[in-house]
C-alpha cells in the first residue's frame, strides 16, 4: 500500500495544496510521499533569497542602513539556521518521544512551512519602496501574519509527520527551542575549547621556534 | 603618446606630493572625526562601532599657546583653575595658588594687568584658593571657596579698553613697573558670604566653585558638596532656591531592595547621591547650560530654563562626550569628565572633556558638529584641561596642568560650519542653503549640513532632490517625509496612464466580447435558421404523406 514517490515537480506544486489544507496536505506529504527533499530544498533557497532581497532592496525609510555592505553569511545565520537548528533538536526529541518522523521528513515540512515568510520578505520589499513611515504598520502587520502563520504550519507539520496530538506537539516545539539553546551551548563550548587549544599550540610553536 | 604619459605620472606624483606636504603641514596630533548616527545606540562595545567615527575635516586648529613669559609674568602662572572672557574679548585668567587675576587683552598677547586682590570695607583679602569667575557687563564675579564666599569687582570701562592703567575710581595700583603688567586691587562691589540655609538644611558648607548671574544680578552656584542642583542667590544676597537638581530614579528593584534591606544596611547605600554639577554658563536667553559630573550618562548637559527643567534638545545623537570610551587607548570604558562648558548665539555650545582633552562642540538640535582636542605633549594637546572659552570666533582652553592658555582658530570649514549653523538658527533660512552647500563642498560627509540642505530643498518643493540630502543625512523620518510628498507627485503623473490602460484594456475587451457575441448570434441565427428548415421540410414531408 506504499505511495509510488511524486515527481520533483509535482512536489514542488504540492505547496499549494499544503497552504491551502495543513493538516490534509502534511499528511499527504509524508503518508502519500508527494513532497520530495529537493523541493524543500528549492523552498529554502528561496526564503534564503528573499531575505537578501529583504535585507538589499528594502526602502531607505525602513532600512537605515542601506547602502552598507550586506553580510551574506550574517543573514543565513538568522534566517537559514535556525531552522536548520530546530530541525535537528525536534528530530532528536521525536527519536525520543515516539515521534513517527524522519528527518527528512521533517525537514520538508519545515520547509513548505517556511512559505509564507518567503511571500512576507517579498511583500515587505516591495511595500517598503511604496509606502511611508507612518503607514509602516501595514508592513508590520503583513509580517506578524506570515509569522504566525508560519508557526501554525510549523505546528501542524510536526504534529501530522510525527502523529502527535495537539498538547504533545505544542511540548515538542517548546522542547525543540530549550533543544537549540543546548545545543548552541554545546557548539559554543566546543569552539571555545578549540580556540584554546589552538591558542596552547601556537604558544607552543612559538615557544619552540625561540628556542 | 609614452612622452605624454610619463608626463601624467610627473604630475600626478606632484600632485601627490603636494597634498602629503599640505598634511604634514596641517599636522596636528589627533585625528579630527565626527560621529555618524548610522546604527549608532549608544552602545559601544567593539572597534566596529567606532567605526561609526568616521574621519573629518580639522574644524579648529592649533593657533598659539600663552604661557606665563608670553603673557610677561615674572611669577609664573600656578595651577588656574578658569578663565572667562568679556564682550570684548579680553581674558581674565583665575591664577589659583597665587590668589590672583590676570587680564589679557583682547589681543591675546602680554598681560595688561594683574588682580591681586579686593578691598571691602569689612576688610579685603586675595583670590587665594580661586576658582570659577564670571563676568557680566564689565562685573567680574569670583568665587571664593576657601574663604567661602564670592566676590564681585567691576571692571573699569577704560581698562577694558586698554586704557592707562591710572586714577580710577575704587582702584589701587599696587605696583607699575615697565615691561611689566600692572599690580592693582579693587574694591569689591559686591561680596556674598554663605547664606543662610538653616530653613531647608541642617548643615552647610558654603564653597561655590562655579557661578553665572544672570541679567538681575541673580547667582547661580555650583557649591561643592551639594547634591541639591545650583544655589540660587538673589541680587540682595538672600538664598531663594536650589533649581535644576538631579533627581534619583528609583527602578522598582531598587525599591524592592530597599524594603529588603536593613536600616544599617540603607545607611550605608547613601552614598548613591545624585550627580554633581561640574560646571555652567548661561547664553542670551538667560537659559543656563550645566554639565555633570560622571554616571548619570545620559544627562551630562542640561539646559535648565528658569524653573529648573532640562530643556536641552538631544536629537539622535547623544550628548555625552565620547561615544567610543572603549576603544580609547589608555582610558578604558571610563565616560567623559565633561569639567567645562560654554555657549555662544546660535545656541553653539562647547565642551570639554578633560579625561581626553577633547573639545565637543554641539549645535542647538544637538547634533555634534566637531570635535578635537587631545592629552599629549605636543603642541595642540594638553596636559591637564581645566576650562572652556568661544572668545572672537575662536576657542580658548585652559591647561592648569601646562599653566598656559592654548588658542584654538577655526579652518574654512569650521568656520563655514558655525556661519551656517548661526546664520540657520537665526532665521536666516534662505541665506543659510549656500553656507550648508560649502560645508558639504569642504565635508561631504557632514549630516547636519545634508539634513538641512534637505529641509531647505524639501521648502523648495524639491522632493526628489531632499529624499537624497536625508538619505545622505541619515535621517529615515525626514526621508519619509520627503517621500510622501514625491510619491503624490509621482502618483499624478503615473494615474492618468494606469487609467488609461485599464479602460484601453476594458474597450478592447469588450469589444471582443462583442465580436463574439455578434458571431455566437449568427451562428445561432444560422442553426434557427437551419432548424426551421429541416423543420419545414420535415412538416412538408409529413403532408404530403
Amino acid at each position: 500500500m506504499e505511495a509510488t514517490k511524486a515527481g520533483f515537480k509535482s512536489s514542488l506544486l504540492f505547496c499549494g495544496y499544503v497552504l491551502r489544507k495543513p493538516f490534509k496536505g502534511f499528511y499527504e506529504l509524508k503518508y502519500e510521499r508527494r513532497g520530495t527533499v529537493w523541493a524543500g530544498l528549492v523552498y529554502l533557497l528561496l526564503y534564503y533569497i528573499s531575505a537578501i532581497v529583504k535585507a538589499i532592496y528594502t526602502g531607505y525609510a525602513f532600512n537605515p542602513d542601506k547602502g552598507s555592505p550586506v553580510n551574506l553569511g550574517m543573514i543565513f545565520l538568522q534566517s537559514v539556521m535556525p531552522l536548520a537548528l530546530f530541525c535537528v533538536a525536534n528530530w532528536c526529541l521525536t527519536l525520543m518521544l515516539n515521534g513517527e518522523g524522519t528527518m527528512d521528513q521533517i525537514f520538508m515540512g519545515l520547509c513548505y512551512a517556511i512559505i509564507p515568510l518567503i511571500f512576507s520578505n517579498l511583500l515587505y520589499t516591495v511595500l517598503s519602496n511604496l509606502l511611508t513611515l507612518e503607514e509602516g504598520m501595514y508592513m508590520q502587520l503583513i509580517s506578524g501574519f506570515a509569522l504566525v502563520w508560519t508557526v501554525f504550519m510549523v505546528v501542524v507539520s510536526v504534529m501530522q509527520i510525527n502523529q502527535y496530538s495537539f498538547l504533545r506537539t505544542l511540548v515538542s516545539c517548546l522542547l525543540s527551542i530549550v533543544g537549540i539553546a543546548i545545543i548552541l551551548l554545546i557548539f559554543l563550548l566546543c569552539f571555545d575549547l578549540v580556540q584554546q587549544m589552538l591558542a596552547f599550540f601556537q604558544s607552543v610553536y612559538k615557544e619552540l621556534s625561540y628556542r | 603618446m609614452k612622452i605624454r604619459k610619463n608626463a601624467g605620472r610627473a604630475a600626478a606624483a606632484l600632485l601627490l606630493g603636494a597634498v602629503l606636504c599640505m598634511q604634514a603641514a596641517a599636522g596636528q596630533p589627533y585625528t579630527d572625526y565626527e560621529y555618524t548616527t548610522d546604527n549608532y545606540n549608544g552602545m559601544v562595545t567593539s572597534d566596529k562601532d567606532m567605526a561609526n567615527a568616521k574621519p573629518a575635516p580639522a574644524a579648529f586648529v592649533y593657533e598659539d599657546s600663552l604661557n606665563s613669559a608670553d603673557l610677561g609674568l615674572d611669577v609664573p602662572l600656578n595651577t588656574p583653575e578658569d578663565f572667562t572672557c568679556d564682550e570684548e574679548g579680553n581674558v581674565y585668567i583665575m591664577d589659583t595658588l597665587n590668589g590672583r587675576i590676570v587680564m589679557v587683552g583682547s589681543d591675546l598677547a602680554a598681560a595688561r594687568f594683574v588682580i591681586t586682590g579686593y578691598t571691602a570695607e569689612g576688610g579685603g583679602g586675595t583670590f587665594e584658593g580661586g576658582r570659577g569667575l564670571f563676568e557680566r557687563e564689565g562685573r567680574l564675579y569670583v568665587c571664593l571657596p576657601t574663604a567661602k564666599r564670592i566676590v564681585a569687582v567691576d571692571i573699569p570701562a577704560s581698562l577694558r579698553g586698554g586704557g592707562d592703567i591710572a586714577g580710577q575710581e575704587g582702584m589701587t595700583v599696587v605696583s607699575q613697573e615697565e615691561g611689566r603688567p600692572a599690580e592693582i586691587t579693587l574694591r569689591a562691589s559686591r561680596i556674598v558670604d554663605s547664606p543662610d540655609l538653616s530653613a531647608v538644611k541642617d548643615s552647610f558648607d558654603f564653597k561655590p566653585t562655579k557661578l553665572v548671574a544672570d541679567r538681575s544680578d541673580r547667582l547661580y552656584v555650583v557649591v561643592e558638596g551639594v547634591f541639591d542642583g545650583l544655589l540660587t542667590i538673589d541680587s540682595d544676597n538672600e538664598f531663594i532656591g536650589f533649581v535644576g537638581a538631579n533627581r534619583i530614579t528609583m527602578s522598582a528593584l531598587d525599591l524592592l531592595w530597599r524594603s529588603l534591606s536593613t536600616d544599617a544596611q540603607i545607611e550605608k547605600q547613601e552614598d548613591t547621591v545624585p550627580v554633581e554639577f561640574n560646571s555652567l554658563t548661561i547664553d542670551s536667553e538667560g537659559f543656563i547650560y550645566t554639565t555633570a559630573k560622571g554616571n548619570d550618562s545620559e544627562n551630562l548637559v542640561r539646559r535648565l530654563n528658569l524653573i529648573g527643567n532640562d530643556v536641552l534638545v538631544r536629537g539622535a545623537s547623544y550628548i555625552k562626550g565620547e561615544l567610543s570610551p572603549l576603544v580609547e587607548e589608555g582610558n578604558p570604558g571610563s565616560p567623559s569628565n565633561l569639567v567645562d562648558i560654554d555657549v555662544i548665539d546660535g545656541g553653539i555650545y562647547t565642551c570639554l572633556d578633560n579625561i581626553r582633552g577633547k573639545v565637543f562642540t554641539y549645535n542647538s538640535e544637538g547634533d555634534l558638529l566637531f570635535v578635537f582636542g587631545g592629552i599629549s605633549a605636543q603642541r595642540g594637546a594638553f596636559n591637564v584641561p581645566t576650562a572652556v572659552e568661544w572668545n572672537q570666533g575662536n576657542i580658548l582652553v585652559l591647561d592648569k596642568g601646562n599653566n598656559e592658555l592654548v588658542v584654538f582658530r577655526p579652518t574654512e570649514y569650521g568656520s563655514a560650519v558655525i556661519n551656517a549653523t548661526v546664520t540657520q538658527y537665526t532665521g536666516g533660512y534662505g541665506a543659510s542653503w549656500e553656507l550648508w552647500d560649502k560645508v558639504i563642498t569642504l565635508n561631504p560627509h557632514n549630516q547636519v549640513a545634508h539634513r538641512n540642505v534637505g529641509k531647505l530643498q524639501y521648502d523648495q518643493g524639491n522632493y526628489q532632490e531632499a529624499m537624497e540630502h536625508f538619505e545622505l543625512g541619515n535621517s529615515p523620518e525626514l526621508y519619509s517625509k520627503a517621500f510622501a510628498k514625491q510619491r503624490k507627485i509621482d502618483a499624478e503623473k503615473v494615474i492618468p496612464w494606469v487609467v488609461g490602460a485599464v479602460l484601453s484594456l476594458l474597450g478592447v475587451f469588450l469589444a471582443v466580447q462583442a465580436v463574439l457575441a455578434l458571431r455566437r448570434s449568427r451562428e445561432r441565427w444560422r442553426f434557427f435558421r437551419e432548424e426551421a428548415r429541416k423543420y419545414k421540410e420535415r412538416n412538408r414531408n409529413t403532408t404530403r404523406k
